[in-house]
């Protein structure tokens, strides 16, 4: 009798997949594709695009036509690609734009919605991606893992667990170059520090030297991976009352630092240091001749917190000597236009400055109306990359090492849960809808109450994972740095 | 099996499962439900291929599965019993492995006594119960097998199965084999040499096999497996001793005389009459009735339950800061804050709304007040740090069934909805769920719900910043903005007058002018009478206030005795005790 049933059961489910449309009714509508992947821009070595329908259909159809081939899939509520064929699709259509037809049957009505597009770019994405995966809590964290995906496939693997460092708070893991073999991330707790993994080693800095105000924070890295730019923060967390808004982060004080990875030496200089103004999330710039950095003077906080405002700031520094310029130069006077600058990255060409937009504060992240914006530095023209942003917190960007694409970290579906999504940006510079990193299973992210914080895009696998790290924290003795006045 | 033996060991059985059940039915129901709301069981596949990829992980899926059910109290008893219950009929089973077991049948009670004994800390997991049961369940099958063959392919089978179900619980099948083959079997030549040499290898080296795999586990968490208390970092000693039971307890059996003596059933009732009595004996040292009653408290908050609470505390008044917490909760909501608060225990600010700190047990329940008064976005802060200070890393139905609330309230739909549907994929909050989303966007629906839609009317609407050390601003905020909101009023003048601040009490007072009290609720008469006699000679008769004559007379003779005594506060306390005079005069 089991037996019968299960046999009952398969040959169910084949005749169900085997299923095609009849008697359809025509709908001008898009189907509720969810995740949204409806005109859309894609690179051609992205993972299989998999997504379900809204609307509990029992049986659909899927139809995907190019200029030279095309692919049919059925399925039930969610759809899913062979990595084979659609790894032979994309390379066929390498440039071309896909028509994705769908037809589903949605109580006993079989519908064909309108067709939405594909449009597969001739550029591809850095193949993999690390995020850091936490709740988006307040005060307390719970578990943190900072993981790499490879974005060509679905395969994910744990490059650090704060379940193997006493429960240490970890921070975003920041690569130089989009180079797996040049990154690093901070762990705190009694035997964190920041881990270097720099020419096949990975090394434990620290980074609190004489006079310093805290250790390093926010930072990247020079484009000779030999130095490392940092901001040091006094940092504030408040709650807010109201509606949505969540939690407002800000600096008391705030200080950039330059750290030389081969001569462990931390390089200072009074404008940015010992200064009354707030300076932070410094970049290199594409050919290391300047740092990009956030500058705000401070008004009284927190009571005026939304008066904080940061402009976006550039200093020049010397790697040949090692030394800061002594001039500061307004990039962006956002204060003037009422908004806040932060998370400035230049594009690996060295052709755009990306950056975020707020109303106020240095936190952006729990701020909705936080944009990206995309500055010509050959121009100086701005693009607020309407196409790009939402109507919730769209923020932290990281370049592909081709500079046509970026990642960046968006709330766009609930306001609170962050998710990374690829934005195209052409050779003319125009950038086209973004799309959110596909799942083997698109309803992961329904479930998922985790945030994918600070995604950084990098041409390679990277070489430690979270034993690795798990022996760097028990075993590896902390480098001391040396302050240079 | 004899009729006879058959009755005696469904009886012991019954005893047991019936004891423990009445314990937790009726001594230590608040324990039940204070586990289920640190889990958020889901029937989806990747709830179970998530929990189950780990040592122990099906010992652990099982165990939330039952404790999900905890969420009713006497199903929760239920349930503890007949777990508790089942293990002691599989020890029997491997009691009869070893030896006779007619005589000494009450000992294979031991490990479900023992656990019941456990199970009184709220931190262990029924995990251990199902990770045990699993095991000793294993172990009595391999005991059935003949072939030497057959049992070393089994025991090689079952050694990483039970690994991977049920932890480092393993080592209790490993033993219980070992020993069954050394004192029973005794296999001819060196086979079982080889088998027992095999199954000690295959244990020890599962856990350093499996970190090649599970590389975000720290390899001494391998060793242990399985979430069996929820520090995941700790495993209390007593566990391992635990396990040991279950191995020592049948291999006696091998050496316990097996003859049947005249009155063996006077031997049968004096060991259990000596288990039960040591078990009472260590179950009252080790249940903490005084969590219990937090634990009570929070249950009937949790559920709005705001007259049971009055009645636990007309009974008992309660003296834990979160009890009264609740206490001053439910007496708001019932509106007699104003009238009966110092009827019972105060101790301060703390016992109205009690300060943050980073725990998964206190912000829980003190986002319940936060809630109701209408500080949605605190409450959510509350549960959500409480949910993230959940030492075993998992989730709370409870916080984000108030997640889903706040957001409703305030309005933000997309979020609600994301909670509100995993919530749909759990078996006690789908109902709900699916109910709440039904609602979901309808502003009509929600402003005309009897709790959500005052908690909108009064939510707050000009943004500040949370702030511990000013409740008394954050209250004055809430309630400027609606002069009617009475629970707003009643916890400011609560909050002046727990933390004594006099000055700010007749202000604070006049701002209730749109209350519609019809009359002055008798702490609110008291401290009107004590602030007028402070700056006038004879306040009862020119206090512009309508205070009652109960309360004028009360006050003279209140004033005689604090002023006519060296230490009047033992006199006072008996008669005064109820009086805020009394609280600000002698409470600190």
């Amino acid at each position: 009798m089991k037996k019968i049933y299960l046999y009952s059961m398969c040959c169910l489910l084949l005749l169900g997949s085997c299923i095609r449309p009849a008697d359809v009714e025509v709908s001008p509508e898009l189907p509720p594709v969810y995740p949204d992947y409806t005109d859309i821009t894609i690179p051609p070595n992205i993972a299989p695009l998999h997504f379900m329908l809204r609307n509990d259909p029992d049986a659909m159809e899927v139809t995907i036509k190019g200029k030279v081939t095309d692919m049919t899939v059925r399925a039930d509520r969610r759809v899913r690609f062979s990595a084979k064929k659609w790894r032979s699709l994309l390379e066929a259509e390498k440039g071309n734009p896909l028509t994705v037809q769908v037809t589903a049957r949605v109580d006993g009505q079989w519908i064909r919605y309108a067709p939405f597009y594909w449009h597969i770019a001739p550029d591809e994405v850095d193949p993999y991606l690390s995020y850091r995966l936490i709740e988006p809590g307040y005060e307390v964290w719970n578990q943190i893992q900072l993981r790499e995906r490879h974005v060509e496939s679905f395969t994910e693997w744990v490059i650090a667990d704060n379940n193997l460092t006493e429960r240490s708070c970890m921070n975003c893991h920041v690569y130089g170059n989009q180079d797996p073999d040049l990154s690093f991330f901070h762990i705190r707790g009694g035997k964190g520090g920041t881990v270097l993994n720099r020419n096949g080693s990975l090394r434990k800095l620290n980074t609190l030297g004489e006079g310093m105000i805290s250790t390093a924070v926010y930072g990247s890295f020079h484009p000779s991976g030999r130095y490392a730019v940092f901001s040091t923060n006094i940092i504030i967390p408040e709650f807010h009352a109201f509606r949505g808004e969540k939690l407002e982060v800000y600096d008391t004080v705030s200080d950039l630092i330059i750290l030389d990875l081969d001569e462990n030496r931390i390089l200072t200089s009074p404008w940015v240091t010992e200064t009354d103004a707030l300076e932070t999330f410094p970049v290199f710039s594409a050919d290391g001749r300047f740092v990009y950095f956030c500058r705000a003077e401070p008004p009284a906080l927190p009571d005026s917190i939304s008066s904080l405002r940061y402009d976006l700031c550039r200093i020049a520094f010397d790697a040949s000597a090692g030394e800061w310029g002594d001039r500061i130069d307004t990039v962006y006077a956002a204060q003037e236009h009422g908004k806040s600058v932060c998370h400035p990255k230049t594009s690996p060409d060295g052709r755009f400055l990306s950056f975020t937009v707020a109303d106020y504060g240095t936190f952006p992240i729990w701020h909705r109306e936080t944009d990206l914006h995309l500055m010509d530095l050959q121009t100086g023209e701005m693009d607020p990359l309407e196409i790009v942003n939402s109507d919730q917190s769209d923020t932290y960007h990281s370049w592909s090492s081709n500079s046509r694409w970026f990642v960046f970290a968006s709330k766009r579906e609930d306001g609170l849960y962050g998710k990374p999504y690829f934005c195209y940006v052409d050779s003319t510079g125009k950038a086209h809808k973004p799309f959110v990193l596909p799942q083997r299973d698109p309803a992961i992210y329904d479930d998922l109450l985790k945030s994918f914080n600070i995604p950084e895009l990098s041409t390679g696998s990277l070489p430690f994972h979270a034993m690795d790290i798990e022996h760097w924290y028990n075993h590896t003795e902390a480098e001391p740095m040396k302050r240079i006045r | 099996m004899e009729r006879n033996t058959l009755y005696k060991e469904s009886g012991l059985t019954l005893l047991l499962g019936g004891c423990i059940f009445l314990f937790f039915a009726l001594f230590y129901p608040y324990h039940l439900p204070y586990q289920e709301q640190f889990q958020l069981f889901l029937f989806t596949s990747d709830y179970l291929a998530e929990t189950v990829a780990k040592p122990g992980g099906m010992s652990e899926y099982l165990g939330r599965f039952i404790t999900q059910f905890f969420y009713y109290p006497w199903i929760g008893a239920v349930l503890v019993a007949l777990l508790l219950s089942l293990l002691q009929r599989v020890m029997a089973g491997l009691c009869k492995a070893f030896g006779d077991p007619s005589v000494y049948l009450p000992l294979s009670c031991i490990p479900s006594l023992f656990y019941w004994i456990l199970l009184c800390d709220e931190n262990m997991m029924l995990s251990g119960v199902v990770a045990l049961l699993l095991v000793t369940v294993a172990a009595l099958f391999y005991f059935s097998l003949r072939p030497v063959g057959v049992r070393g392919l089994y025991g090689f089978i079952m050694i990483p199965a039970l690994y991977g179900f049920a932890g480092g619980t393993f080592l209790v099948f490993i033993g219980l084999v070992i020993a069954w083959e050394l004192l029973v079997k005794k296999e001819t030549g060196n086979k079982w040499v080889g088998l027992v040499a095999a199954f000690l290898l295959l244990g020890v080296w599962l856990p350093v096999f499996t970190k090649i795999w599970l590389v975000q586990y720290p390899l001494s968490k391998l060793w242990v497996g399985g979430d069996f208390y929820r520090f995941r970092r700790i495993l209390p000693s007593v566990i391992p001793l635990l396990w040991a039971t279950v191995v020592i307890i049948p291999v006696l059996f091998r050496y316990l005389p097996s003859r049947k003596r005249k009155r063996s059933w006077v031997r049968g009732i004096g060991q259990v009459v000596v288990l039960f009595g040591i078990t009472g004996y260590l179950l009252s040292a080790n249940a903490d009735f005084r969590k219990e009653e937090v634990m009570k408290y929070d249950y009937y908050a949790r559920h709005r339950q705001w007259h049971r609470i009055i009645a636990c505390a007309d009974k008992k008044t309660p003296d834990a800061p979160l009890s009264v917490a609740c206490l001053n909760l439910a007496l708001a909501k019932e509106g007699l804050l104003g009238e009966k608060m110092f009827s019972y225990f105060q101790n301060g600010p703390e016992g109205l709304m009690p300060t943050f700190f980073i725990d998964f047990t206190v912000p829980m329940t003190t986002s319940e007040v936060y809630y109701h008064l209408g500080f949605i976005n605190s409450s959510k802060r509350l549960v959500f740090e409480a949910m993230e200070s959940i030492p075993d890393y998992q989730q709370s139905a409870r916080a984000v069934k108030r997640l889903a609330e706040g957001n409703l309230i305030i309005g933000e739909y997309a979020v609600a909805a994301k909670y509100l549907k995993i919530l749909q994929q759990t078996f006690v909050y789908r109902k709900w769920a699916t109910a709440t989303l039904e609602v979901l966007g309808d502003d009509a629906s929600i402003e005309a719900h009897p709790e959500w839609g005052p908690l909108r009317k009064y939510r707050i609407r000009q943004d500040f910043l949370f702030s511990e050390k000013e409740k008394d601003m954050m209250l004055g905020i809430l309630l400027q903005q609606d002069l009617t909101n009475r629970m707003a009023h009643e916890y400011l003048l609560a909050y002046t007058l727990l933390t004594k601040n006099l000055q700010s009490f007749q202000p604070y007072f006049s701002l209730g002018s749109q209350i519609d009290y019809v009359t002055i609720p008798k702490a609110y008469q008291e401290a009107l009478l004590y602030i007028w006699g402070l700056t006038n000679t004879d306040p009862a008769r020119s206090i512009p206030y309508p205070v009652s004559n109960v309360v004028k007379s009360r006050m003279e003779a209140y004033r005689n005795i604090y002023t006519s005594y060296p230490n009047p506060e033992p006199i006072l306390k008996g008669q005064f005790a109820d009086t805020y005079w009394y609280y600000y005069h002698f409470r600190k």
